[in-house]
C-alpha cells in the first residue's frame, strides 16, 4: 500500500544549522493498517509524514502509494492519495470560509476545480448529516465561518475533511497535541471509528504513549530519523509503557529522555 | 450642484472597477499588489491608442482587460515562480509598466478630443448630458462587473483562490495548486484595474502615462471605507461594500475641494485617509477595553 524506502532528508545543509532529520528511514504499510508513531523531540516523526506527504522534495530514496511512485510530484498532486490533518488546528481549514464552503473544497480533494458552483444542495444535505454524526452541534451553523469555532472543532471538521473524500492514506500530524485533554479524547475516539468504519490506512504521530499503544493494529517508535522499534498485532496489544522504555533503550542504547513523551 | 453630485458618483462607478480589482488581491488574496499602479496607466494607454488608431471603444476595453491581465500574469510569475515577495514582485511590474506604457503611446499625454469614446456615443444615442452618460455607463458596467465576480468566486475555482488566500496549507493539501490560484487572482485583479483605467481615460478625456501614480491607496481606500460603513457579511455584500466605498471617496474628496482644499494636496489626504481607516479597528479595540476598564 505505502512504501516508503530508504528515504534521507536533510535540513539546511552545509550550514552550522546541518540536521539530519531522516536517515535512511523505511516503512511498509499493508491496506488497513493503522499505524501509531512516537519518538522524542527531533525523532523525524513530522518530517516522516512531510515527505510523504510532499512538502518539500527528499534527498534521497523513494515513496510509493498503491505501487504508483509519487516521490517526485509536488504536494498538490499528491492530495489525491492523501488526507491530512494538522497539529496546529489553524491549518487545516480556511477560517473566512464557511463550514460548508469548507467541505465542498474538501469533497473535491484531489480533482481540477472547475466552473460548477462550488456548493451544491445535494451536498448540502450529506454534509448536514455527516457533521452531525460529530455530535458538535456543527449541522446547524453550515454557514458559520470556520474561523469562529474552537480549536477542537475546526480538528473535527478537519478531520471529516480529510476523509471526505475516501483517502488512499490518512495522515495525522499530532493532531490532537494542541487541545485540552477532554476535547483531545473525543477527537481521539472520533479518529478512531472514522478510520475503523471506512478501513483506512492511517498513520498517526502522537507525543502520548498510552494513546500510541491503545489506537491502531501497530506501532513504531523512530529515533534520529529512522525506525527502531516495530510491533504489530497481538505483540503490541501486550505491551505497556515499560514494556516500551525497555525496548527504546535496548534498541537506542540510551535511556529516553524526553520528559513529554513519558508524562503524556 | 445637482450636475456635479450625479458626475461625482459617476466618475466613483468607473473607479470602482479598479477597487475591486484591488479587492481581489488586498482581501481575496491577501496580497497588497502595486502592479495596479502601472495596469491602471496601462488600460488607459492602450485604450486611448487604439481609439485614436479609429477603433472602437468596446475593442478598446477589451484589448486593456487583455493587457492588464498580462501585467497581472507577470507579477503572478514573479512572485510564485520565482519566489519574489508579492510586494517587490508588483512594484518590479509597475516600473516595468512605466516603460511600456510609453511605448504604448509613444509619447507621455494621448488626448481623446473628437474622439467617439463610450460616453460620447452614450449621449448621442439618449441625448443625455455627460454626467447622466458617465453614470449609466458606470452603473452598467460595475453591476457586470460585480455579477461576474460574484459568480466567479462561487465556483469551484473561485472558491479555491479565496482559499489560497486565508490558507495555503490547506488549499495545497486538498490538491490544488497555489501559484495557479494566485497567478488567476492577479490577472482578474489588474484586468479590471486596466479596464477601469481605459473607463477613466475616456471620461478625462486624455490618457497619461503619470495617471496610475496613488490607485493602490485610491484602491485601499475604497475598499476599507466601503467595508467600516457597509460591512462585510457575505461576499455579496463585500462587492457592494467595495463599490460604494469607491463612490463614497470620491464625494469626500469632490467635497474638501469644494471646502478650498488644493488639488496638489489631494494624495497627501488620500494617504492621510486611508492611514486612518487601516487603524480604525485598533482605536475601536483601544476604545472599547477603556470603557471596560471605567
Amino acid at each position: 500500500m505505502l512504501r516508503v524506502e530508504n528515504v534521507y532528508k536533510t535540513f539546511f545543509p552545509g550550514t552550522i544549522n546541518e540536521k539530519r532529520a531522516l536517515n535512511g528511514l523505511s516503512l511498509h504499510l499493508k491496506p488497513g493498517d493503522f499505524v501509531t508513531v512516537i519518538g522524542g523531540n527531533g525523532a523525524g516523526k513530522s518530517t516522516m509524514l512531510n515527505a510523504i506527504a510532499g512538502v518539500w522534495p527528499i534527498d534521497a530514496g523513494k515513496i510509493i502509494i498503491n505501487n504508483v511512485d509519487i516521490t517526485q510530484r509536488p504536494e498538490h498532486q499528491r492530495a489525491q492519495f492523501i488526507g491530512r490533518v494538522f497539529q496546529d488546528p489553524m491549518l487545516g481549514t480556511a477560517a473566512g470560509m464557511t463550514i460548508e464552503e469548507n467541505l465542498a473544497i474538501a469533497s473535491r480533494r484531489g480533482q481540477t476545480p472547475g466552473f460548477s458552483w462550488s456548493c451544491s444542495s445535494k451536498d448540502h444535505d450529506r454534509f448536514f448529516e455527516l457533521l452531525k454524526e460529530l455530535d458538535l452541534g456543527l449541522e446547524n451553523r453550515m454557514t458559520a465561518k470556520v474561523g469562529l469555532l474552537s480549536g477542537g472543532q475546526r480538528q473535527a471538521l478537519t478531520l471529516l475533511m480529510a476523509t471526505l473524500k475516501k483517502p488512499e492514506l490518512l495522515l495525522l500530524d499530532e493532531h490532537t497535541a494542541a487541545l485540552d485533554p477532554k476535547t483531545a479524547s473525543k477527537v481521539l475516539s472520533l479518529t478512531e471509528k472514522i478510520v475503523n468504519r471506512d478501513k483506512l490506512t492511517s498513520i498517526m504521530i502522537t507525543h502520548n504513549m498510552r494513546d500510541a499503544l491503545r489506537y491502531g493494529n501497530r506501532l513504531v517508535m523512530l529515533h534520529n530519523g529512522n525506525i527502531i522499534i516495530d510491533v504489530e498485532g497481538e505483540q503490541k496489544q501486550c505491551l505497556d509503557i515499560p514494556d516500551l522504555l525497555a525496548m527504546f533503550e535496548k534498541a537506542a542504547g540510551n535511556s529516553l529522555d524526553s520528559d513529554r513523551l513519558l508524562l503524556g | 450642484m445637482v450636475s456635479l453630485t450625479i458626475s461625482t458618483i459617476a466618475i466613483g462607478l468607473l473607479w470602482a472597477v479598479m477597487a475591486l480589482g484591488v479587492y481581489i488581491t488586498y482581501r481575496v488574496l491577501d496580497i497588497a499588489d502595486l502592479s495596479v499602479e502601472g495596469s491602471f496607466p496601462l488600460g488607459a494607454a492602450i485604450a486611448a491608442s487604439l481609439m485614436v488608431a479609429g477603433y472602437g471603444p468596446l475593442t478598446a476595453i477589451i484589448a486593456a482587460f487583455v493587457l492588464g491581465a498580462l501585467a497581472g500574469i507577470a507579477t503572478g510569475l514573479l512572485h510564485t515562480k520565482m519566489k519574489i515577495p508579492a510586494l517587490l514582485a508588483g512594484i518590479l511590474t509597475m516600473i516595468a509598466l512605466y516603460s511600456v506604457n510609453l511605448r504604448i503611446m509613444g509619447k507621455a499625454n494621448i488626448p481623446l478630443l473628437g474622439v467617439d469614446t463610450t460616453f460620447k456615443i452614450a449621449r448621442n444615442l439618449t441625448g443625455l448630458n455627460s454626467g447622466e452618460c458617465t453614470l449609466i455607463v458606470g452603473f452598467v458596467v460595475t453591476a457586470i462587473v460585480s455579477l461576474f465576480l460574484y459568480w466567479f468566486f462561487g465556483t469551484e475555482i473561485g472558491a479555491a483562490v479565496r482559499a489560497t488566500g486565508f490558507n495555503q496549507q490547506m488549499i495545497r493539501a486538498q490538491g490544488v495548486n497555489t501559484d495557479n490560484t494566485i497567478i488567476l487572482g492577479l490577472l482578474l485583479s489588474n484586468g479590471l484595474v486596466a479596464v477601469s483605467g481605459a473607463l477613466v481615460a475616456q471620461s478625462n478625456g486624455f490618457a497619461d502615462v503619470g495617471m496610475g501614480v496613488g490607485t493602490i491607496v485610491i484602491g485601499l481606500a475604497s475598499v476599507i471605507i466601503g467595508e467600516v460603513l457597509f460591512g462585510t457579511r457575505s461576499f455579496a455584500n463585500c462587492l457592494i461594500s467595495v463599490v460604494l466605498g469607491s463612490v463614497i471617496y470620491r464625494i469626500v474628496i469632490a467635497a474638501v475641494l469644494a471646502m478650498g482644499m488644493p488639488p496638489n494636496d489631494l494624495k497627501l489626504f488620500t494617504a492621510v485617509l486611508v492611514a486612518i481607516a487601516l487603524a480604525m479597528p485598533l482605536f475601536k479595540q483601544k476604545l472599547s477595553s477603556r470603557k471596560v476598564v471605567h
